[in-house]
């Protein structure tokens, strides 16, 4: 019987073997949607999309990679145009969808023209287009370098968190479609920033509200400092907890590490279903086991 | 009483031991080398309760797996520290029982011909212990439940298959009936067929009630035998009527047309009216999805969305019966007053004229009286000739409306005394 599965995926921080997961679905009822939570512009106006650029490199066959050196950045530094630690295959990309975006042209066709120009074999669509852009505010209301953000620095500093142009930004109609006619949709170990912008946006909010497949989320293993600083923000303990309070009126599942016990008990009040997994990905065992479980749960 | 038992891999054992305990259920278990079995004993009302809990936890679908059973007598049962459900059996085994009997296969288009094939035979020979017969056989209220079921959680399969079953049913009735009249030699639409032709708020009422004892039916714990008579009686004999009444246009019989249109309302207003009736039952008793709060908000959106709609559909297709029903009422609420005014009209201004009988019909579409009144008089004369016109001029002044009088007269003799 034919089931699609849509994978909601933002990649920042993920850990887990998500190709290893894609390649036991099967291939033609499986659609992967890029939360574009993490996207920014720089002072230069260089539109860059942190997800997208994890998603293909998990995505792209390995013959295929290329620009893994950090050339172009170092001439953008020389430039005194910005300083990004971005490879040129994402500094690449990053320009060529700035490019296209100035344009106006439809970000779905971006989307499927990079997925076939890189051998990708999987249908991988944007959620929104335009992407809205990340802003974090500090203490004086100065904006906050997303860039640095991400990659760990001046996290106690943000005060504030919001997007811009959120309100231009429509869910794309291919994506809608599909999430709509999907039998599950997995948040792949998406972190409480997407969480929150899957809730900051009304009408994909009201879309997921009203899903009839199921909703799963699959929980990270651990909360990064920006993750935890993100959930005080928004006023959620800065745990695990937090993170499932939050996302609770989305999701009909959430799968954890069956380390976290202590998770249902703690949670008892919420009315979700808890898929204890395995998170052991040191071995080759404990990743089939891990896949094993999540397939289970997707192919129920 | 319920039994539970759940088997899952030894290191799942401790996270449902914990639930267990937390839930304050009483549990033994019995430990093997790779897996563990959990025995619980509860009462019925708990039993979605601890289902919902070890399933919310992975257990069926992630692994291990769980059973329910009855249970005569355990000697040693808790009270779980959770609030007490519904007097009711759980939802699992509602839909276990459901889904079965909501299933088309053979059996089931089997036994739907053979009910209408009774059903066509009594009403044919106005025989009503075979219509009757042909009720209990009639396998429909498992796809009607079927569709309440998966409407009030939601459950798109559940639904779709039961609707199905439901019209392939409905449809094999009609064609079973046809069939079977076209082969059989009787021409007389008989009282049981023109009973059918002519549905009454009688019928309504009683599909409101056989929706509601059906879903009683389904999740009460005592069994509760025969409900599906209720609900055969509802959804066969109309159906059966539909293809008799085919039949009988084909063999020329007058009235066919009006035989096809009234029992096709009847049948239409007794699904609606059932399936209304046993979704709103499911939904007061709590009957909803137990994986998730939003699946839950879904399902009652969905379930208030399409409740409304049947709800609707069967004020709409039961309209002419009501207002027919109302105008009943109406026309007996004027014919009464009619006869209470002749009654003290005769006794005021004629008090040596005996009433012997008076029967009135009002027709509200006519605007007409029609008065039957016999009396009994010992001598005649001119004003008891002119009493009609008397009374009609009367009645049409008084209750503006026309009259019609038929005076029947009765001489009384005088008493003869016997010395």
């Amino acid at each position: 019987m034919f089931r699609l599965i849509t994978i909601l995926f933002d990649g920042v921080n993920s850990d887990f073997p998500f190709l290893k997961v894609l390649k036991k679905l099967p291939r033609d009822s499986l659609a992967i949607v890029n939360i574009p939570s993490y996207d920014y512009s720089t002072d230069w106006g260089i539109h860059v999309s942190p997800s997208l650029n994890c998603l293909l490199n998990y995505l792209i066959p390995s013959r295929k990679r290329i620009g893994k050196g950090f050339n172009i950045a170092r001439i953008f530094k020389k430039l005194n145009f910005m300083e990004l630690k971005l490879t040129d295959f994402e500094l690449a990309i990053s320009l060529l969808m700035t490019i296209w975006l100035r344009s106006e042209l439809p970000l779905v066709t971006f989307f499927q023209k990079l997925a076939s120009s890189l051998n990708i074999r999987y249908k991988i669509l944007p959620l929104l287009d335009p992407p809205p852009l990340l802003v974090m505010k500090g203490v004086n209301g100065t904006r906050l370098d997303i860039y640095q953000v991400i990659k760990g620095s001046l996290i106690d500093e943000i005060k504030e968190i919001y997007y811009h142009n959120l309100d231009k930004s429509k869910i794309v109609e291919e994506t809608k479609n599909i999430l709509e006619e999907s039998e599950k949709i997995l948040l792949f170990s998406v972190s409480p920033l997407s969480i929150f912008f899957l809730r900051s946006i009304g009408s994909l909010k009201k879309m997921l509200e009203k899903h009839k497949g199921t909703i799963i989320y699959l929980l990270p293993r651990a909360l990064k400092d920006l993750d935890k600083k993100i959930l005080s923000i928004l006023d959620y303990s800065n745990d695990l907890y937090g993170l499932v309070r939050m996302s609770y009126e989305q999701v009909d599942a959430v799968i954890f590490d069956e380390k976290q016990q202590d998770l249902i008990s703690e949670l008892s009040d919420l009315k979700i279903t808890f898929y204890p997994a395995s998170y052991e990905f040191e071995s080759a065992n404990g990743v089939n086991v891990f896949v094993e479980n999540v397939l289970k749960i997707l192919l129920d | 009483m319920r039994g539970i038992h759940v088997i899952v891999p030894v290191d799942k054992e401790n996270m449902i031991t914990t639930i267990l305990e937390n839930l304050k259920v009483f549990y033994e278990k019995i430990v093997g080398k790779d897996k563990v079995l959990i025995i619980i004993s509860v009462e019925d009302e708990y039993v979605e309760t601890v289902i919902d809990a070890i399933k919310k936890v992975g257990v069926g679908t992630l692994y291990g797996t769980y059973q329910v059973y009855n249970l005569e007598f355990a000697a040693r049962t808790t009270e779980p520290f959770i609030k007490r459900g519904a007097k009711r059996v759980s939802r699992e085994e509602i839909l276990s029982d459901i889904r079965d009997q909501a299933e088309f296969n053979r059996t089931y288009a089997l036994s739907c011909i053979l009910a209408a094939v009774l059903a066509t035979l009594g009403l044919l020979t106005d025989n009503v212990i075979i219509t009757i017969a042909s009720m209990i056989i009639a396998p429909l209220i498992g796809p009607i439940l079927g569709t309440s079921l998966g409407i009030v959680l939601n459950i798109d399969d559940l639904r779709r298959e039961s609707i199905r079953s439901e019209i392939a049913g409905l449809l094999l009735a009609i064609l079973t009936g046809f069939v079977f009249t076209m082969m059989l030699p009787y021409t007389n639409p008989t009282s049981e067929v023109l009973a059918r032709a002519h549905p009454t708020y009688v019928d309504i009422i009683f599909a409101v009630v056989a929706g509601v004892a059906a879903a009683i039916s389904i999740v009460s714990i005592a069994p509760v035998a025969l409900v599906g008579v209720a609900i055969a009686a509802s959804i066969i004999p109309p159906a059966v009527n539909i293809g008799i009444g085919f039949a009988f246009y084909l063999k020329g019989v007058e009235g066919a047309c009006a035989i096809i249109y009234g029992s096709t309302i009847l049948l239409v207003i007794n699904v609606l009216a059932i399936n209304s009736m046993s979704i709103l039952f499911f939904w007061l008793v709590g009957i909803k999805p137990g994986e998730s709060i939003r699946k839950e908000l879904i399902a009652k959106r969905i379930a208030r969305e399409r409740l409304v709609g049947l709800i609707f559909a069967f004020l709409v297709v039961s309209a002419p019966i009501i207002y027919a029903t109302i105008s009943h009422y109406e026309e007996k609420r004027i014919e009464n007053e009619i006869r209470m005014s002749i009654i003290a009209y005769m006794s005021k201004y004629h008090p040596d004229i005996e009433i012997v009988n008076l029967d009135i019909v009002y027709s509200k579409q006519a605007n007409t009286a029609y008065i039957y009144l016999t009396i009994g008089v010992s001598s005649f004369n001119d004003s008891i000739i002119s009493l009609a016109s008397e009374i009609k001029q009367y009645v049409a002044e008084k209750f503006h409306i026309k009259a019609k009088v038929y005076l029947s007269i009765n001489i009384i003799s005088s008493y003869v005394h016997i010395q």
